[in-house]
């Protein structure tokens, strides 16, 4: 008796050991990304194995393993632009409240994207309630988004090893915001997820980066005199250093 | 080389960025004015958001008419009265400014905002002043073709001059030896100030004609006094930009310093080579090719269809 309740509470204990629960398990090369003054941009890479008797499964048109990682949310505003006597003029805008600042898919082989685009689109859809309208705004942003590497969605670019170990790259651009990114990893088959996994990294100003950046958003104030008083020093130092008598 | 932007948060290419500061800083040590009109469209149209570009220019404007303000004020070419007036009524466009500005910014109004009013502005200020330095290039070609000095143009006293001259509320500028209502100061002070935090401009272009044609400051300290204004207007825009919007980078206004210092003083020596109305007439070109260039943009057949932009917040 004493033993049979020990062993439930061990086993209610006992860590989801993800070969158990099923499906995928997988890893970050980075939890941490620093900025500092040298930042251009970093790559993340994921490392991932797929259980073995699901592996029969992922295979095929609808099968697959999906990674999709969302930047920290922000408020986008999209304009259209219309011509008004040969003038551009601010036409409808659509606001997206809490869109994702930063979105990768990458998927294996085959993997039909719409597939694999069901794990976007709960996050990107426009501000709930719009109008099918917002269509047309939602894909000028994506579009635009793309042109400086902040929406990527890429087929077979996450590649199978050996039958049971994926691995998948996501290039982070210079201009990636500042937070935490969700990576979600799923296993797919028959479009349906099977098994999803769920992890997190950050972006986070480190060293003089973070100082001038808190002092600006903490202290504004005194942030602009600070600014004014290096550029009254600049001035005086260049004026004295390439002073011509 | 790559300088990453604490508060633009994004990587910028550091000797461009040089590069562009000591362009500017050439034309304006060359033409004697900020250059913030050059450097603030030249920043956008690289790829930087117009909110901070305008913002961090702010502080370089400071910097670069600062060493000017202190030779002139060594040299006596300051009227630090009138200046001080300046400053005060600009202080009010300057914080007037500033929070327009934010309000734009997030409401997502303010590139086309700063489009329209760019191309206005540059190309009426820049029209004027090639109109006039072209006549005045003429008439010296008439002149001396004719190897006589004509009488110079009768001076036309404008209708506004004239209601200057009636104003109450005068005061006493020794230094200027000027005897004027601070009204039309006021006016001068407050709306360039208020232009020129909404544009990321000093507005020294603007500031030193109006100066002299609207309030007859003597010539002898015009440019100093002009410069002083700037420096505290510019002051208090960057201090106000700082703590309504918080888009200035002091990484991206420092390194638009450094490149700004040094092309002003090599500008300096190739500006005594030239004539004022030369001058003139070229400073006015370069005005109007940047308004020009953003008329382009308000009318370009192959212009985006649609404008993505995060709002701030």
């Amino acid at each position: 008796m004493m033993r049979a309740a020990l062993l439930s509470l061990l086993l209610a204990l006992w860590p989801t050991a993800p070969s158990l629960a099923g499906g995928i398990v997988f890893e970050l090369s980075d939890a941490l990304i620093e900025v500092t003054a040298d930042f251009d941009g970093s790559d993340i890479v994921i490392f991932g194995v797929i259980e073995r008797d699901r592996q029969s499964v992922a295979r095929g048109g609808e099968s697959g393993v999906a990674v999709a990682v969302l930047g920290p949310a922000q408020d986008v505003l999209v304009q259209r632009r219309v011509r008004r006597f040969g003038f551009w003029a601010t036409g409808q805008q659509q606001r997206f409240q809490r869109f994702p600042s930063f979105v990768a898919l990458k998927s294996t082989d085959g993997l039909e994207r719409e597939t694999a685009e069901q794990m976007l689109n709960e996050r990107i859809r426009p501000t709930r309630g719009a109008p099918v309208a917002a269509e047309p705004f939602r894909d000028a942003l994506i579009a635009a988004r793309a042109e400086t590497g902040l929406y990527n969605v890429e087929e077979g670019a996450v590649t199978m090893l050996t039958p049971a170990f994926f691995r998948t790259r996501i290039r982070l651009p210079g201009t990636a915001a500042d937070g935490d990114y969700t990576v979600s990893a799923s296993l797919f088959s028959d479009g349906l997820p099977l098994d999803v996994q769920t992890t997190t990294f950050t972006v986070r100003k480190v060293g003089f980066e973070q100082r001038v950046f808190a002092l600006s958003q903490d202290e504004p104030a005194l942030y602009g005199l600070l600014a004014v008083a290096l550029a009254l020093f600049t001035g005086y130092v260049g004026g004295v250093v390439f002073r011509r008598n | 080389m790559d300088i990453y932007l604490p508060i633009a948060e994004m990587p910028v290419n550091v000797i461009v960025l040089l590069a562009m500061g000591g362009a500017v800083g050439f034309i304006s040590g060359m033409f004697g004015v900020g250059g913030g009109f050059l450097l603030t469209p030249l920043l956008i149209f690289s790829g930087i958001p117009p909110a901070y570009a305008i913002a961090s220019v702010t502080p370089q404007i400071v910097a670069s008419s600062a060493s000017g303000a202190l030779s002139y004020a060594r040299r006596g070419g300051v009227d630090f009265k009138l200046a001080a007036v300046l400053i005060a009524s600009g202080g009010g466009g300057a914080v007037a400014g500033a929070f327009l500005f934010a309000a734009l910014g997030t409401s997502g109004q303010l590139q086309v905002v700063i489009a329209i009013c760019y191309t206005l502005f540059l190309a009426t200020i820049g029209a004027l002043m090639v109109n006039e330095s072209v006549r005045a290039i003429w008439r010296r070609r008439a002149e001396e073709s004719v190897g006589v000095t004509a009488a110079p143009p009768p001076a036309r006293r404008s209708r506004a001059v004239a209601l200057v001259s009636r104003l109450p509320l005068k005061m006493r500028f020794p230094q200027s030896q000027l005897y004027v209502s601070i009204l039309p100061i006021f006016g001068i002070g407050f709306s360039i100030s208020f232009l020129g935090t909404l544009l990321g401009i000093g507005g020294g272009f603007i500031l030193v004609p109006a100066l002299i044609y609207i309030l007859k400051v003597r010539s002898s300290v015009v440019v100093g006094t002009s410069l002083v204004q700037i420096v505290g207007v510019m002051a208090i825009a960057t201090v106000m930009h700082s703590v309504a919007s918080q888009t200035v980078d002091v990484v991206l206004a420092f390194v638009l310093m450094i490149g700004g210092v040094i092309g002003a003083q090599l500008g300096a020596s190739l500006g005594q080579a030239l004539r004022g109305e030369q001058m003139r007439a070229l400073l006015g070109t370069l005005v109007l090719l940047v308004g020009l260039r953003f008329a382009y943009g308000l009318v370009d057949p192959q212009g985006e269809l649609f404008r993505v932009m995060v709002l701030a917040g």
